[in-house]
Formats: structure tokens, sequence, C-alpha cells
């Protein structure tokens, strides 16, 4: 390659960010912000495997004050799995409505203190205040909301640092609150990876003395947790009871959606380079795993491949809730349609992911409507598993991917177009969701190795409107995961449901989002709670946060 | 191994988005040359699923399963840290 002197390359460097920055005609386009945290993985030439896995981030309210704040995850030392120095410190930041995010991660008491990997928001003792579950390496972390801005580390107090008995210590990549049984209590549902220890563990070779990352076959697969709130604080290991401990897996993600509408939450967990499980409820909490019965275990091409994280909602507005999922290049970025009668059918190459996703690697894909048009895209970030050290043979860094739903699950991809290369290409991992400006829009928090947090602000043009809910629930669980929501516009249908479980590592805790179009108001809006409830509401304005209390009767 | 693939191809043309419509006789052949193929078990286990055949898609899910177990080489090289092959 030829030399060029750094002033030149900074300037052209400076202009092709620009010159993607301002284009504003894109459909979706997003303008990049910065934010005070690096994830520090403890990346090691010995290539450990959890160092290539880090960096969850979360998106909610954690002081009530109306504004989304921002919680990420971070590293430890790998050797020791402590936070040996401030540089792994997990952080806390907190929004003050106007875009400017104040780190108040030490008065929180959320620094952590190991290697932690995802995280999971939900209000596990419905006092108003949402809780954080840390899921990490070799431990994880349950913290209590006081709602006075701090937090406690409960997690004995909960009974959720009890190692296995069978496995050992267990990797968790991350988890979802989920109310599997109806009685109004979130439960837990931890996701764990794989079989890993420091000492024992494989190295493998990219090029004789070059050590990079290994193949996920040469570690035992792990079983998933499911645990069940007893309402006192504490929770029981209902794993192996529930059906869930039966399936071992390579977990990576977990989806969370009543798929087969009969009032029990399901849970979709992604596999490296295994099939895929989808824990289906028969009710009150138990399961039986059912992906290849369903036609999800694999995808298209009937190959194991890398899934990664996941999301689990309606897609195509026809009140079913679908799954896409990220997957190494080769592999695509796997869409599932639900057919209604329990099964799917894989629309990757209908839908046109197939020809925009196989170059791509991603991690983190996430379901929403960016363009409020009333369908739901998929933003995912982008980045490969392998170390640096491998981009001689696959694009290790890769710039984030939008990819729009231009109507009915059909896809285009904007990368460049939506800003998306304001940044330099990097190894993404988790993702977060949330109008984190009040404007309507929908934006994006997204993490990297070694690398700068990114804050994408949604500035699409703002021509069309849109509507988001705040469920309070009283009967059901107080964040109302699992409320299902029809929302009727201009006669048109669409559905979400809430959940806050989404992406690789990470969460989304705002309200529930819906694009309107040309709409100024919801001809209709059904909320099918947990509880049973149904509730509706007729004639809602746009273009603000509706707040919706379950009704106690 | 290509011709694998073309029994493959020829028998699960429209077999991701519509099970019913797998062929049989090539996915058998494909899996009588290959037997570690998981598509070719998983294509023939959604098209018993689909026809009611549930302990033969069991069987061939059963199989899928057991090859997660045991996958192909990746072009990567594992080395046993403990062998001391490997470089400092």
């Amino acid at each position: 390659m030829k030399w060029v002197p750094p002033a030149v390359a900074a300037l052209l460097g400076a202009l092709w960010a620009l010159a993607s920055s301002q284009n504003q005609t894109a459909p979706i386009h997003f303008a990049y912000q910065p934010i005070d945290f690096r994830l520090d993985s403890s990346e090691t030439p010995q290539r450990h495997a959890p160092e290539t896995m880090a960096g969850g981030v979360a998106i909610f309210d954690y002081n009530n004050d109306g504004h989304l704040d921002i919680f990420f995850t971070n590293g430890a030392d790998i050797r020791t799995l402590k936070k040996t120095s401030p540089k792994y410190s997990d952080r806390l930041f907190e929004n003050d409505g106007k875009g400017h995010f104040k780190d108040v991660t030490e008065q929180a008491g959320l620094a952590g203190t190991g290697f932690d990997n995802g995280v999971a928001i939900g209000d596990y003792d419905n006092d108003g205040y949402q809780d954080i579950f840390v899921g990490g390496v070799h431990g994880n972390r349950l913290y209590h909301n006081n709602g006075d801005g701090t937090f406690t580390d409960v997690t004995h107090k909960a009974g959720l640092d009890i190692p296995d008995s069978q496995y050992g210590p267990l990797w968790s990549v991350g988890g979802a609150w989920v109310d599997v049984n109806n009685d109004g209590l979130l439960d837990l549902f931890v996701v764990n990876y794989l079989a890993w220890d420091v000492n024992t563990e494989p190295a493998c070779e990219a090029a004789p003395g070059q050590l990079d990352y290994c193949h996920p076959k040469f570690y035992k697969a792990t079983p998933n947790q499911l645990f069940l709130n007893n309402g006192d604080g504490t929770f029981r290991d209902v794993s192996a009871e529930s059906g869930i401990r039966a399936h071992p897996g390579k977990g990576m993600g977990a989806g969370i959606a009543d798929y087969d509408l009969d009032g029990w939450m399901d849970i979709f967990v992604t596999n490296d380079k295994l099939h895929n499980s989808l824990f289906h409820n028969k009710g009150g909490g138990k399961f039986e795993e059912v992906a290849f019965e369903a036609g999800v275990a694999l995808a298209e091409s009937g190959q194991f491949i890398s899934g990664m994280g996941v999301d689990f909602r309606d897609i195509d507005n026809d009140g079913y809730p679908d799954i896409a999922f990220a997957a190494l290049e080769n592999e695509t970025f796997p869409l599932f349609r639900n057919l209604g009668k329990g099964g799917f059918a894989d629309i990757t190459e209908a839908s046109g992911m197939t020809r925009l996703s196989t170059p791509m690697a991603g991690y983190s894909p996430t379901i929403a409507d960016f363009d409020n048009d009333g369908w739901k895209d998929l933003f995912v970030t982008r980045g490969h598993v392998q170390s640096l050290g491998y981009a001689s043979h696959v694009q290790v860094e890769q710039p984030n991917t939008v990819f729009r739903n231009v109507g009915g699950a059909k896809f285009q991809a904007l990368t460049a177009e939506a800003g998306l290369t304001a940044q330099p290409p990097r190894r993404h991992r988790g993702s977060a969701v949330g109008d984190l400006n009040g404007d309507g829009r929908l934006d994006v928090v997204v993490t990297a190795l070694s690398a700068p947090a990114e804050v994408w602000i949604n500035d699409t043009p703002a021509a069309n409107h849109w509507i988001e809910f705040q469920l309070e629930g009283t009967r059901s669980n107080r964040d109302g995961i699992g409320a299902r929501i029809k929302l009727v516009a201009g006669g048109a249908a669409q559905y979400n449901q809430v959940s806050f479980a989404a992406g690789y590592a990470s969460s989304s805790a705002g309200p529930t989002h819906f694009g309107l179009g040309p709409n100024k108001s919801a001809d209709l809006v059904e909320i099918r709670w947990p509880s049973g409830i149904l509730q509706q509401l007729r004639n809602v304005a746009a273009d603000r946060v509706v707040k919706v209390q379950e009704p106690r009767n | 191994m290509r011709f694998v693939l073309v029994l493959l191809a020829a028998g699960c043309l429209r077999a991701a988005t519509d099970p019913k419509t797998t062929v049989e006789s090539p996915v058998r052949e494909a899996i009588r040359l290959d037997p570690s193929r998981p598509d070719a078990h998983y294509r023939l286990g959604r098209l018993w699923h689909f026809l009611g055949r549930e302990k033969d898609a069991e069987a061939e899910f059963a199989k899928v399963k057991e090859l997660g177990k045991e996958q192909p080489q990746p072009p990567l090289i594992a080395v046993p840290e403990q062998n001391g092959e490997l470089k400092p």
C-alpha cells in the first residue's frame, strides 16, 4: 500500500466521515455521539475465549426521571477474573434528557467485581425501580435498585451464587427476565455459554506461532438456568424440573415471546455452532424443547452456524412473533417467520437477508421501527469473533448495519447511507435501543472490543409519527414483561410485546415503541396482560409516551 | 462430495420454507454417501415430522444432535497447552 502522510490521511478520514454523516437523504440515519466508556476485555496474546465475548449494554431509566440511562458491563483480568484496575469497571451513565451522560457508577455502587459479560434489566420485586442482573464468567450479580440512586448487591441473599454441582462455575453471557408462570413475579432465565477454564482451555493457532480464539467445538456445552422468583427477594433454581437443564448448549442469546399465543411466555436460545433451542412453555413454567419440530433448530443451510444474539418479535405485522439472529460471514443473519401454527419458515432468502448479510459477521440484532413507518427494522452490530491478528483471513472489524424493512419483511441494508461509517469499523458486540433524547426516534448504544462505545442518535427525517407505551402491571409483573400490544392506526394493525431481552448480552428496557407513519393517532390499542386481562384504549394521540396501568379487576 | 451437494440441492429445493417439498430419495442417498451432514438429517427429519412420522423424525433429529458434538476440523489448529507445544 502506498504511504500517505498522516495529516493527509486524517483529512481524508474526516472528509469521509463528514460525507457519510451528512447523507440525510437515507430513509434511516444516525449521527454518532461519543460516550466516555471503553470496553476492556483484557485481551492477551493467549486469546482466552471470554476476551472476545464481552460487551453487554443496557438502556433503562434507573432513577425514574423519564430519561433513559445507560449501563455497560466490562471485563476483568482474564487470569484472576477480578477487576484489578478501574479500567475494568462496569459503568452507569445518567441521562439529563438532553443527550448528556454523567458517570454515576461509584455513587450507584455498580462498578462490579468480576468479568462481567451480559446484562438483563427487570423490576423483580415490583417496587417500581428496575433492577440489574449481570451475567459473567464464573459469577453472576443481582443488584437491587434502592430507589435513591444506589444499588445493593443481593446476589447471595437471592440465592444466585450457588455453583453448579455437575458443571462447576458457569459462564453466563446474559439473561432475560420473564414471568414463566404468570404469578406476577419476574423469573430469571440465564443464558450460559460453554465450559471454560483459563488453565485447561485449548490453545488454537491461526498460523504457526499465532494464537487465535478456538472453535466452540473444543469446549463442552453447558445448560441454561431458570430461577423462579419466590416473591421474597429469593429465587429457586428450577432448571431441572422445568425441563431447561436437559438441553445443554453453547448459549449466546435468549429471546422471549409467546410465539403460539397460548398465554405462556416461551424462550428461544441461539447456540454457537450448535442447533438452537426453542423452549415451549407448556404452562406453569414447564418447558418442552421443540426447535426441530418448529423448524428453528437450524438455518436455511441446515448447517451448525455461529448463532449470536437474537430478537424475537413480530416483524411482518401478522401478530405472531418472528425470530431474527446474527451469525458470522457465509452463515447469513437468519430470519424465521412465525406461521402461527406452532411452526416457522426460514425466510432469510425470501426477505433478501441472504444476499445482504452473507458477507457480514454480526453479534447483536435488535428489531425496532427506526423510521417510524409502521414496519420494524433490524439493527445489527457487526464484527468478527476472531482477533485482529486474523484480519488477513476475514474482515474482523466491520461497521454496523441497519436493515430497513420496506414492508412485509423485505429488507434493504443501510450502512454508510445510514451514517454508520462515521466511526471506523470495529469488533462491535452488544447493543441496546431506546429513545435517549425524547424526540420519538429510537437511538442505539453499541459496544466494541478494546474501543470506545458508540451512541448512535437517530436523526432520520422526522416526518412520521410515533407512540410509546410505558406499562405498569398491577396483577401482572410491574414491568409488564410479556404483555402483548396490538395497535391499529390508519386501518393497519401492528404488534409488539413488552420484552427487554434483545440482541447480544444486552437489554433494551425503554417503553414499547410503535411507528405510526402519517397517522396522528392510534385508533385502537389493545393490551393483553400476562394476567389475562384485556385492556383497550381508543383514539390515542401520537408523539408521546403513554403510561398505562393494568386494571386491578 | 460435490455429488452429495447436488443430491441435497435436488432433494431440498424449497425445504427451508416448506419441508413438505423435500424429496426423500436423493436426501437418503446423500446421507448414505456422507452420513456426517447435519443438513441432510435435518431435512429428512423435518419431512417425517410433517408427514406425522414422529419416531422417524426424532431419529433423524437425534443424529443431528449427535453430530453437533463432533464437528469437522475448522481452519484453526488446536494445540494442547498442557503438551508444551504452545509458543510463549
